[in-house]
């Protein structure tokens, strides 16, 4: 036996609901609703990484990577599942 | 269907000797931990050296399979600039994070700030210095929460999980930080006029 269905809306699944960028918890409990303002404020500081940073990071990174493989060659093959 | 590799993918792959895959991962998550380690410290050449050993110590960790996946990576990157940061409070005795000083060096490269003239751009800027020095003014749990979850972008679920916390103390800061805010803009006559 199925339930009636007085509506006509088209009611979405479960799996169709996107959540993905949704906090659901921060959604219950309505930041966004009671404190835009104050949201707007925190969303004006955006920072970012200075691509000198990260280039200078990676830089390091392969350096050790270098230096590494100098002492232990074949090293990276003994890694494994 | 995507062609973007998660995060545990890459670790993998990395672990493997995939070395593009730390870059990538880096690249991913490179603004999340400069946000957090800039919302603490003031310095910039210090905040320079906590990110950059942050990934080293990441590095360190995966290559010697200390990292076990139980979740979001980048809950645990975050654990280890949070102790980075705590670290260097510890030894420069100077656990008073809250600063009144004038911010005067610009460390955020406000997307915002690009597109506008000059005039707007000092406008904008002192709102940006208002802004941080709310954040600022607030307790450290409460301060803790809205970095986490604005300037990392991690989950409650994950917030909790890094503060030792219940996820409702976790969002019952949240609610205090942001009730404080209102009331700290208020008292400071802060109001917002960007378009």
């Amino acid at each position: 036996m199925r339930p009636e269905v007085d509506s006509n809306s088209t009611f979405i699944t479960f799996a169709e609901l996107d959540v993905r960028k949704i906090d659901l918890l921060d959604d219950a409990w309505g930041f966004a609703r009671q404190f835009p303002e104050q949201l707007i404020a925190i969303s004006l500081i955006s920072p970012i990484a200075p691509d000198y940073l990260v280039n200078e990071l990676l830089c390091r990174i392969s350096s050790f990577r270098d230096s590494d493989s100098g002492k232990n060659p074949g090293a990276d093959g003994e890694h494994s599942d | 269907m995507s062609n973007t590799l998660s995060d545990y993918e890459l670790i993998c792959r990395f672990i493997n000797g995939d070395q593009s895959s730390i870059e990538k991962l880096i690249q991913l998550h490179k603004n999340k931990v400069y946000g957090y380690i800039s919302m603490y410290i003031r310095d910039q050449a210090l905040v320079e050296d906590i990110f950059q050993d942050t990934f080293l110590k990441v590095i360190q960790s995966l290559k010697s399979g200390r990292y076990q996946d139980n979740g979001r990576f980048i809950s645990w990157v975050m654990r280890i600039a949070h102790n980075l940061i705590i670290d260097h409070f510890r030894r420069e005795k100077q656990m008073n994070l809250i600063s009144n000083d004038d911010y005067e060096c610009d460390i955020f490269n406000s997307k915002k700030l690009s597109e506008a003239n000059v005039e707007d751009v000092m406008v904008k800027r002192q709102v940006i210095r208002d802004v941080r020095r709310l954040i600022q003014m607030l307790p450290e749990d409460q301060r803790e929460v809205v970095i986490l979850r604005h300037y990392t972008g991690l989950s409650f679920k994950e917030i909790a999980d890094i503060t030792n916390v219940s996820i409702n103390t976790a969002l019952g800061r949240m609610r205090y930080a942001l009730i404080n805010m209102r009331k700290l803009m208020e008292d400071n006559n802060i109001s917002l006029e960007i378009n």
